[in-house]
């Protein structure tokens, strides 16, 4: 069993006498530098992920609820100013038009805790801003001349907690053709 | 029990040495720094998606006020204008306004109105060059520009502004 001790180029050493100690600490120190630098990209790779999940709730949110805006803006007949809160946070929307049957079509636009809600006919349709995600506030501007009235829409929306926490403004304007 | 292994001229038993430790440890750093700049491009660009998503929504929201403008009145509001010009918007009060000043929206995106002649030729059909000039149509274009990490990027949508209401 025994094995005459040969030239390694690094270390002399036979077998049966296993590693010796200035081996150890370099191969220890080696796996010691590639767990740090291991383990910093992980923690870098979950801290990034948790920001980047807090802005994809921010704009698909804002993306939905604006291009929603937008779109039901273009197609009702009137803005119902009485019932509907403009110019103050948080802001209220009242649509009225008319469907494709020709029947009177109610569109409203609320916040209901943090969430963007849209309803149609006094019926709820479900929400437009991500569960994820809260609007912090919402305020829509009428613009009106004698032929024309637009809306323009200011939306704020955050999410996420502590370090990860972020919040945008979003602008958009529609006018009702 | 000895097994010679092709072209080190040592026993399989012996396990590893320093050299090809650090061979090995290299070739999974350059892998790793590999993945990480993958990673990388792809936060810069998660990151700066939601200014692209601004953007489009500034630009669009200027064309929408230019059609209002347009559609409340094209002489009082669209004739004035200068052609090739750039021009700021501004809302103020209820009121849109068309501003030669450089406007910059929550001190990132600087937002600019470019309105240009519109030719047309025999068949009525809108052409870059030559051709009849045609007073009734200008083409609007928004320019929305920002920051990022140093470059000026910019969205920029048109659309044409015809003139409905003195036809």
């Amino acid at each position: 069993m025994a094995y005459s001790s040969k030239h390694r180029g690094f270390v002399r050493r036979s077998l049966t006498e296993g590693f010796t100690i200035l081996e150890m600490l370099i191969y220890i120190a080696i796996l010691v530098l590639m767990l740090v630098v291991i383990m910093n990209a992980v923690i870098s790779i979950v801290h990034s992920g948790r920001i980047i999940n807090a802005l994809r709730n921010i704009e698909t949110s804002a993306m939905m609820s604006t291009e929603r805006l937008a779109r039901e803006l273009r197609q009702a007949e009137s803005v119902n100013i009485g019932l509907s809160i403009l110019g103050s946070d948080p802001g209220e929307l009242v649509l009225e038009g008319i469907d494709l049957l020709g029947n009177p079509r109610t569109v409203v636009f609320y916040l209901s805790s943090g969430t963007l809600m849209l309803s149609e006919n006094g019926v709820d349709t479900g929400a437009l801003s991500q569960s994820g995600a809260r609007v912090s506030s919402l305020i829509f501007y009428p613009f009106s001349s004698s032929d024309a009235l637009g809306i323009k829409t200011e939306i704020t929306i955050e999410s996420g907690t502590s370090t990860y926490y972020r919040s945008e403004k979003f602008y958009s304007s529609a006018i009702l053709r | 029990m000895n097994v010679c292994m092709n072209n080190s001229n040592k026993s399989s038993n012996e396990g590893l040495t320093l050299v090809e430790v650090l061979i090995a440890t290299s070739i999974i750093s350059a892998f790793l720094l590999a993945l990480f700049g993958v990673h990388n491009l792809y936060l810069k660009t998660a990151l700066s998606n939601g200014e692209v998503i601004k953007a489009t929504g500034l630009a669009e929201e200027s064309l929408e006020v230019m059609r209002f403008l347009r559609d409340s009145s094209w002489s009082a509001n669209i004739a004035p204008l200068s052609l090739d010009v750039d021009y700021g918007l501004v809302f103020d009060a209820g009121v849109w306004q068309v501003t030669a000043d450089n406007i910059w929206i929550d001190d990132t995106f600087e937002r600019t109105i470019t309105l240009s002649a519109v030719y047309r030729d025999s068949s009525g059909d809108i052409i870059s060059s030559g051709g009849t000039l045609d007073p009734d149509t200008l083409l609007l274009v928004s320019n929305v520009s920002w920051s990022n990490r140093g470059a000026t990027t910019t969205k920029s949508i048109s659309t044409y502004l015809t003139n409905l209401s003195d036809v």
